[in-house]
């Protein structure tokens, strides 16, 4: 066993982990606070991606501000669309599934006329490498992993830590209660969908140099988003934060030795497997 | 097992399974009128039309149709079973597999496709159908992703891998009497999809008439409402997907010797936003809804066939706009507009004094 291509692997495995961390954590808080799943959630990630392309890529803009950009559209595009169009959903789950799929196309759709079918890339972030422990690691990664700490790490303290976050839960746990509780319930639901949008979109921003950007990348991203959910339980931060990290080394790893169709397979059984036996996820934790 | 639904729910007269009195012999007069010149526009189509291709497009109609009527049984519950397509997949695959790799006759493939098929839903409600909503829809669509992938990547010797299987064998001559058939004809086609989409409309109006059926419809409803009066919300919906699981499969089947190429690629998110498609559109509250809304896309489709990709938009931005302000398809608009396919009063007396 190859310990420098191992460490690669799982270098590789955490960006990807973390990446996916971001987008499952946005996608559960649509879920806790909507309490509808929002198929269109991985198309966010896609847009954030095709806007790094044309604003990193082509017009040179530095990384750092076009993350801040695409942050904030992504923040304001997801208080449109909740106001809009997600609102009229609420607790209607089939409805919501069902339109968030016809939203998911039309995006992906119009893009597409946009930025063609091919897939382009994206120039790295940072350049060179750093060195752990006697193993060199791409800058690149090095960056998703700092970036997605950072963001993770302020999404928990700001959710669980603040008291717009304390309203946020409470919203989540039991809307009327809430609202009963003089919480805005209709204004933090919109913040909290738009912080879900705003991090699927950061989530895009930071993946596009490590992969190719294309029209159709974000229903990949949704389907890993659903995996780590499930494995990790629903209402759990923790479990969305270990489920995704774990389900990235497992790519990471796993990729130096099966090829991808082989790991994607294995997942969906993994998850069939933990719906059977242990419905709850990791964490445990049921949805409301 | 008593059936404790009909018991409690038959207290108010169940309208819905007999209609009675002079106003129902009337209706039902004239949907038999409508059925029998219905059969016949359907079985002299081929005659009358254009050309070939528009006989194609017929066969690929009765094959949405059959698609749709599938994905409604279980969708009148309130669960989207994005996974109908995979059991379409397994449908045409295991037909094909068979046929070529141990060169079965065709109805031998066709009926083990169609059991494997039933199999293959059974196995999904199993693990699926307990869960909780969310976890339904995330699941089924999982089970599409993984079915895609296991036939483009493994078992390549059985199953083609990423180019698929190539069919060669045709379906035999129909023979009645002096009428001889070729059943892969354009017209033949045509009447095998014709067949099955038929298949199709009798069990869902059986099931709809039963008692079966008014459990699903409450348990769109509500499942705790249902669950309270002893039903058994599980058991109904396993069997509605596994009676649409068997039509899924007899589809995907045929699709099987229709295109002759079973490529996973063909079985696709796109073909099951499609199916969601033509439910929405129609309608899910009445048998008729899928069939009206696979017609009408179906058409839809090939008229705008020059557009090319910019249809899947049409079909999103469809979905959206629909379950924005048409939430119960055409279906739902005949009925609370125009007062069609309304379900018959129930707090009406039965008895009444009036000449007939």
């Amino acid at each position: 066993m190859d310990l420098s291509e191992l460490a690669q692997g799982a270098a590789s495995g955490l960006s990807l982990g973390s990446i996916y961390v971001l987008v499952a954590l946005g996608l559960a808080l649509v879920f806790g606070i909507l309490r509808i799943i929002n198929f269109a959630h991985g198309e966010f990630l896609m847009l954030g991606a095709i806007a790094t392309f044309y604003l990193f890529g082509r017009d040179g803009l530095p990384f750092v501000v076009v993350l801040v950009i695409v942050g904030a559209a992504g923040f304001l595009t997801g208080i449109a669309l909740e106001w809009g169009l997600y609102r009229r959903f609420q607790s209607n789950l089939l409805g919501a599934f069902v339109m968030s799929l016809g939203l998911s196309l039309v995006i992906q759709m119009m893009v597409r006329e946009l930025f063609g079918v091919q897939p382009r890339r994206v120039p790295s972030a940072i350049e060179g490498v750093t060195r752990f422990g006697g193993v060199d690691v791409a800058n690149s990664r090095v960056l998703v992993i700092v970036a997605g700490a950072l963001i993770v790490a302020a999404t928990y303290l700001a959710i669980e830590r603040t008291q717009t976050g304390r309203a946020l839960r409470a919203i989540a746990e039991n809307r009327d209660a809430a609202s009963l509780m003089g919480i805005n319930a209709p204004l933090l639901a919109s913040l909290g969908f738009a912080l879900g949008t705003a991090m699927a979109a950061v989530a895009g921003v930071l993946v596009s140099p490590l992969f190719s950007v294309s029209s159709g990348m974000g229903v990949d991203y949704t389907v890993k988003a659903f995996i780590v959910i499930i494995l990790g339980g629903m209402g759990s931060i923790r479990g969305a934060i270990v489920a995704g990290l774990g389900l990235g080394l497992l790519e990471g790893i796993g990729g130096i030795y099966v090829d991808n169709s082989t790991l994607v397979l294995a997942e969906l059984v993994l998850v069939g497997l933990t719906l059977i036996v242990r419905p709850e996820g990791l964490a445990g934790v049921t949805p409301a | 097992m008593t059936d404790v639904s009909s018991q409690t729910l038959s207290r108010t007269p169940d309208r819905g399974k007999r209609a009675v009195g002079p106003r129902a012999t009337g209706a039902r007069r004239a949907g038999g009128v409508v059925a029998a010149v219905g059969l016949v526009a359907v079985v002299s189509f081929p005659s009358v039309a254009a050309n070939a291709y528009q006989v194609t497009v017929g066969a690929e109609l009765f094959m949405n149709v059959s698609l749709a009527l599938s994905l409604w049984l279980l969708l009148v519950t309130g669960s989207l079973n994005m996974g109908q397509v995979a059991v379409m997949a397994i449908g045409a695959y295991t037909t094909a597999a068979l046929s070529v790799s141990l060169s079965w006759p065709w109805w031998l493939s066709t009926l083990i496709a169609v059991l494997v098929a039933v199999v293959a839903g059974l196995i999904l409600g199993l693990i699926t159908l307990r869960l909780k909503g969310v976890y339904f829809f995330l699941v089924t669509f999982a089970f599409l992703e993984a079915t895609g992938l296991f036939f483009s990547n493994y078992f390549t010797g059985v199953f083609g891998g990423q180019s698929g299987l190539v069919l060669t064998e045709r379906l035999p001559d129909l023979t009645v009497g002096p009428l001889e058939l070729d059943l892969n004809s354009p017209e033949g086609e045509y009447l095998v999809a014709a067949a099955i989409a038929a298949l199709a409309c009798y069990v869902a109006s059986r099931l709809w008439r039963s008692s079966a059926g008014l459990v699903l419809r409450a348990l769109g409803g509500s499942d705790s409402l249902a669950e309270s009066v002893g039903v058994s919300t599980f058991r109904h919906r396993l069997f509605a997907l596994a009676a649409g699981s068997a039509i899924t499969g007899l589809v995907g089947s045929y699709y099987a010797y229709r295109t002759r190429i079973v490529d996973s690629n063909d079985f696709d998110l796109s073909l099951a936003v499609l199916i969601v498609a033509f439910v929405v559109i129609g309608g899910s509250s009445h048998p008729i809804g899928p069939i009206l809304g696979a017609v009408l896309v179906t058409l839809l489709n090939e008229w705008l066939r020059d557009l090319g990709s910019l249809r899947q938009l049409g079909y999103g931005a469809a979905l959206v706009l629909f379950m924005l302000f048409v939430p119960n398809g055409l279906v739902g608009l005949a009925r609370s507009r125009w007062r069609i396919w309304r379900p018959r009063d129930l707090r009406r007396p039965r008895a009444r004094v009036s000449s007939p």
